[in-house]
């Protein structure tokens, strides 16, 4: 891992486009601002394991009789028409 | 499950998966491209959306990945579900993804949960991290909403 040392307000600049900026340090928090360009992400990386989780959790939740237990789901039918 | 290839009457070669829910084909120049892959499965780069194979109105369609016939994800549109994104996030989720506004449909990845013991289960929308195509870039990819108030498990039956 990369290690660099900054101070309140000092950044980092990443590829070239995505600027990373330590906006505060307060106790063991930090605040981190960024600035990339449209079409990039950035977020907590809990978030991102939780919905790699829940994908993987999707993918492995369809068991072999689903087809059967589909047919007998009821999707209400007011819901239809929105 | 094994895919091979075949020509079909109109020269459009498919693809065919045996899936759980019966063959699935996917037409090979309707494939969707998904650069970035979907979270937890960064190799899954192209996939093909089908309708329920022994279904003839379901409401849900079949997203199978190509690169790894092992992976297929139940998909639905939100709406159908009875879930509406406010226009302000699928404006952002628009921008996040620079896809176009007037081609990009969405769609909610789903999942089974089964109570232990009994034969009665329950179907969770990912509407957290919807799945966006671009249906005449045949693109996609899977955006996660900033806005709190989506979970990854919102109930729907």
């Amino acid at each position: 891992m990369l290690l660099i040392t900054r101070r309140t307000g000092e950044s980092v600049v990443i590829n070239g486009m995505i600027e990373m900026t330590v906006v505060e340090v307060r106790g063991g928090r930090v605040k981190i601002g960024f600035e990339y360009p449209q079409g990039n992400t950035v977020y907590r990386k809990e978030l991102f394991v939780k919905i790699q989780d829940e994908n993987r959790s999707a993918v492995s939740s369809l068991g072999s009789n689903l087809g059967n237990i589909l047919k007998n789901i009821k999707i209400e039918d007011d819901n239809k028409e929105k | 499950m094994e895919a091979h290839i075949q020509a079909d009457s109109t020269t459009n070669r498919s693809l065919q998966y045996a899936t759980q829910f019966g063959e699935v084909n996917l037409r090979e120049d309707k494939l969707i491209s998904f650069t970035k892959g979907i979270l937890g499965f960064s190799d899954c780069t192209v996939f093909g959306l089908s309708t329920m194979p022994t279904e003839e109105s379901s409401p849900f369609m079949l997203l199978q990945c190509v690169n790894d016939p092992e992976v297929v994800f139940l998909v639905a549109d939100p709406k159908i579900l009875g879930f509406n994104y406010t226009e302000e996030d699928m404006q952002e989720a628009i921008k996040d993804t620079n896809f176009d506004a007037s081609t990009t449909e969405m769609l909610v990845i789903l999942r089974m949960h089964k109570q232990d013991g009994s034969d009665s289960c329950h179907l969770t929308a990912n509407v957290k991290a919807p799945i966006l195509i671009d249906s005449i870039a045949r693109t996609g990819c899977q955006h996660i909403m900033t806005n709190p108030d989506y979970t990854t498990q919102q109930s729907v039956s």
